[in-house]
């Protein structure tokens, strides 16, 4: 894997000549934007006012105010209830299980399974939010039909759950995609192995399969935390509601900047939100790779 | 300790391909077993079936008389070398070698115990803190070893665990392998693509070929007395001459050279009868003076085989081979005649490349079943 | 198969019976398991197949009273169309930057190691996520203005390149870093260029790679509302994301008729296009070689 000796293989001008086009664009139209937006956040701008004008540096001032925000501490609660449960416990597990119970099987169902996967994953957003919005529907909705005309007003009594549910519904794809692939990296004759010496699927998976797949679960699990993390979607199902129940952090920052005009502090937010996903990356680096 | 029964197995994958035809099989308890063969003919499908990895369409398998047909890999209680050694990579030699037996609630201390018994006898204790990773093709394959020993199941499943490890080493291995077997009695059954390996290490064997037993013998009988043509020209280090022969005035005629029929052979062919000559180099002498009954033909090449060299002589439009010793090695461009061991001279029909004659009952049987020898249904 | 011998107490093992009992139950097990998870995927989106053809939809997945007449009035809207043709352009456009930026990159992060190379793709991706977040609008939108291309759609697909690159890289290395290096090294022998390498021998290895490239941008891009709802002013340039939002009522009430209708058209178009590259190259996240 990868490259034993870089020159023979691919001379260091020749990378750079590859690298360059990605790099210019990235410079501009990702890392400059960026890197405006982080300073934004430590300026009072908004888009009305006497700031929009003459915004001031100042400093930690939005960190402050921040970090004393009730509704923000709130937001982070959410967000991290929202990010474990859907996508580790939710996307990363049911994505697994789904690759190794498909994993031996071809034909008609595994196709049928996977595409309904991965048609959840497909349908735009916007379409999505209001599939859901439709399923859940207290009086109307599909899900209350088929429990028997019930009238369960999941979207008011269980939102967080229910946002929780379908971000499950979108994501699992990828994790099923990523795993099935990550499992064909096992070599059979391991598991035969096992399987002759007794050993029962779970058996199998937690002494073969994981410890191989080591690698892969990480960048898994990294990618889809950081792209839960700043999903927005949310927002098009619960609008934050009822009463704040489903505030991630994206929601709060789209109140504060576009709905308070208060871009300075929705800056510092998104500083916040990308240290901490820093900081969970982190976290999965040190677990995963610490039990060399 | 068991012994192993096939009755009727059957393969046939999706798509139609049939690996097994029909086999039936029984190999004895504390039997060394080669299944050998080409690529494709069955012989680890058949391993496979047996261990439980591939499901039989039809028939029995039946270890130590119970009957194994339906039940998963892990129930019937045997032990499997892989090709690749299926070496856990994140796991200790120590660990690798006890898994088995932690998934079999062995506690902790016996574990430990086995494994150092076992890892002693095999030499690599010294390895139980490497990781796979860290260890040579050789001592792979006795980590491998141990694991399949340490949990001591009544057969020993051998997939070409030979064949990744270089020349010299697997010359010894194989002698490893063979008296280890020895000592621990336990019934194996040995896959191999590499004939003399099977005719090295075997008991008995079985030569396959696109799902059927072709012969099933002892080595020897695999060697002196091939049953048919596949078998004679798969087995041998050097090939077997084949020629074409026919009956003439109570001779066989090849290429115009007129050899004794032998006697065993000689009510079973009839006059003008299209055959096949097969003769092994080994037992062919080489002369330069005329003999009566021989092949005769110019010397065309050489090639030293160490003790022997083999000559390839031009007899007619065939080319026939033949071992001389140092001492008498002719020239390119000699005259010579080849004699062929009438007891080492076997002769085949043109149509199925059956042998002439009776076939011989293969030996070490257990009394009371009866080898089958599959033939090719016609 | 008959089942020959007493219940086995080989080391206490079970009996055959017993094991063939475990088994079917393991079947139906995975069968159960098999349908709750194919309904749970599939029933929210009946709706979006059933209300589309309905006169009178409601949020119900019911059986339609049948008409075609939704899509007629879909169309009357004036934009309709021409935001699903402004989606294609956009996802097209997109899709084409991000391969052709991502995939050299890809292969030379893959072969030349880099010191903190992963920690680097890592921040890339960590900014990637602010800049499609709402915080980023306002320097998003000066930029674009000060370059000139405030309403255009080139504008939107820099912006969106932009931001997509890095995870097409990070996703595209893995594959690269699956291709063995000895066909690069024998073509090197032969005296073929980098720029030869990567498009005779490196690419053609990478297709499956960079098809799912392809349909994940493609898949993001349809479905971004933000950054075209910053950049774009004029309603006729305006995506098929955007545009949903027409189909409601001044009342800022959902017109189902048109909502649902609409949301299969706009849905349709990236599903033919997954099934298309999905049959030509399969769909999966990973290297496509194996030994």
């Amino acid at each position: 894997m990868g490259a034993s000796n870089a020159t023979a293989v691919l001379p260091k001008r020749a990378a750079a000549a590859f690298v360059a086009p990605a790099f210019v664009l990235i410079a501009v139209f990702l890392i400059f934007p960026a890197l405006w937006t982080l300073f934004l956040g430590l300026t009072d701008y908004a888009l009305t006012g006497a700031q929009a004008l003459h915004p001031q540096v100042v400093g930690a001032a939005n960190y402050a105010t921040a970090l004393s925000d009730p509704r923000l501490l709130n937001s982070l609660w959410v967000t991290f209830v929202y990010v474990f449960g859907s996508a580790i416990v939710g996307q990363a597990v049911l994505g697994f299980i789904l690759a190794w119970t498909l994993r031996a099987w071809r034909g008609p169902v595994r196709s049928a399974v996977e595409i309904l996967v991965i048609l959840a994953w497909i349908i735009p957003g916007s379409v999505v939010a209001f599939l859901w919005i439709a399923f859940l529907d207290t009086k109307e909705g599909t899900l209350n039909g088929l429990l028997g005309n019930a009238a369960i007003p999941w979207l008011f009594s269980w939102p967080l759950l229910s946002i929780i549910v379908v971000n499950i519904w979108r994501g699992t794809a990828f994790s099923m995609l990523l795993f099935g692939g990550a499992l064909t990296t096992v070599p059979p004759s391991q598991l035969e192995a096992a399987r002759l010496a007794g050993a029962s699927g779970w058996q199998q998976i937690r002494d073969i399969v994981l410890p191989s797949i080591r690698g892969h679960i990480l960048t898994n699990l990294l990618l889809i935390s950081l792209w839960t993390f700043n999903d927005f979607a949310p927002f098009l199902i619960t609008a934050g509601g009822p009463n704040f129940a489903t505030d991630t952090l994206p929601v709060y920052i789209f109140r504060n900047a576009f709905r308070n005009l208060q871009f300075g502090y929705g800056a510092a937010i998104s500083t916040i939100m990308l240290l901490i996903n820093l900081v969970i990356g982190l976290a999965y680096l040190r677990v995963l790779r610490a039990r060399d | 300790m068991a012994d192993v029964e096939i009755r009727g197995l059957t393969k046939v994958f999706p798509g139609g391909v049939r690996a097994l035809d029909a086999l039936d099989l029984h190999i004895n308890d504390g039997e060394f077993f080669a299944l050998l063969g080409p690529s494709g003919c069955g012989k680890t499908t058949l391993l496979r079936t047996i261990a439980g990895l591939e499901g039989a369409t039809s028939g029995q398998i039946l270890i130590g008389g119970r009957d194994v047909t339906g039940l998963p890999p892990g129930a019937r209680d045997v032990g499997m070398v892989f090709q690749d050694y299926a070496l856990y990579p994140h796991m200790t030699v120590a660990d690798n070698i006890t898994y088995p037996l932690k998934i079999r609630k062995v506690a902790k201390d016996e574990r430990r115990r086995t494994a150092e018994s076992v890892g002693g006898s095999l030499q690599i204790q010294a390895l139980f803190d490497r990781r796979p990773g860290q260890l040579s093709g050789g001592q792979q394959q006795r980590v491998a070893l141990a694991r399949v020993i340490a949990y001591r199941p009544r057969v020993f499943l051998f997939d070409e665990p030979l064949s990744n490890l270089d020349a010299r080493l697997r010359l010894e291995a194989r002698t490893f392998l063979k008296q280890l077997q020895t000592e621990l009695g336990i019934t194996t059954i040995y896959v191999t693509h590499d004939q003399s390996e099977a005719l090295a290490m075997a008991d008995r064997m079985a030569v396959m070929e696109k799902g059927q037993i072709r012969q099933l013998d002892t080595p020897t009988a695999c060697f002196r007395q091939s049953a048919n043509l596949f078998v004679a020209g798969f087995i041998g280090s050097t090939p077997m001459n084949l020629l074409p022969a026919r009956i003439v005035d109570g001779e066989l005629d090849v290429a115009g050279c007129r050899l004794p029929i032998p006697e065993d052979v000689r009510a079973h062919v009839s006059r003008d009868e299209h055959l096949i000559l097969g003769v092994r180099p080994e037992y062919m002498s080489l002369s330069r003076t005329e003999v009566p009954g021989a092949l005769n033909g110019t010397v065309r090449i050489l090639e030293n085989l160490g003790v022997d060299t083999l000559v390839t002589v031009d007899v007619g439009d065939l080319r026939v081979q033949a071992t001389a010793p140092d001492e008498s090695v002719p020239t390119p461009g000699d005259h010579v005649w080849l004699t062929a061991d009438p007891r080492h001279v076997l002769l085949y029909r043109e149509d199925d490349g059956e042998r002439v004659g009776a076939p011989r009952a293969a030996a070490g049987t257990s009394p009371g079943t009866p080898d089958v020898v599959n033939t090719p249904a016609r | 198969m008959r089942g020959t011998g007493p219940a086995s107490t080989v080391r206490g093992e079970p009996s055959e019976s017993e094991l063939v009992v475990r088994r079917f139950l393991g079947r139906v097990a995975f069968y159960v398991f098999i349908v709750i998870v194919g309904a749970f995927f599939a029933l929210p989106m009946v709706w979006l197949v059933l209300a589309p053809f309905d006169a009178h939809p409601t949020l119900n997945a019911a059986l339609p009273d049948f008409t075609l007449g939704n899509f007629g009035d879909v169309l009357k809207d004036p934009y309709a169309l021409s935001s699903l043709g402004v989606s294609i352009l956009l996802a097209v456009g997109t899709m084409l930057l991000v391969v052709v930026l991502a995939a050299p990159a890809a292969y030379a992060l893959s072969r030349v190691r880099l010191p903190g190379r992963d920690l680097l793709l890592y921040l890339l991706l960590l900014f990637s996520s602010i800049v499609t977040g709402t915080a980023a609008m306002v320097p998003l939108f000066l930029l674009i203005f000060d370059l000139g291309l405030t309403d255009t759609h080139l504008g939107v697909v820099l912006v969106l390149a932009g931001g997509l690159v890095p995870a097409g890289i990070f996703i595209l290395k893995d594959f690269v870093d699956s291709i063995p290096t000895s066909y690069e090294e024998s073509a090197r022998l032969f005296g073929a260029s980098s720029f030869q390498i990567l498009r005779d021998i490196v690419l053609p290895y990478a297709r499956p790679g960079l098809a799912v490239i392809a349909v994940w941008v493609m898949v993001n891009v349809w479905g971004n509302f933000l950054i075209p709802f910053i950049l774009l002013r004029t309603p006729s340039s305006q995506p098929a994301a955007v545009v949903i939002y027409n189909f409601y009522t001044e009342g800022g009430q959902a017109d189902l008729r048109l909502i649902s209708t609409f949301g299969l058209l706009y849905s349709i178009p990236v599903v033919v296009m997954y099934l298309f590259v999905n049959r030509r190259y399969g769909f999966r996240f990973y290297g496509g070689l194996k030994g």
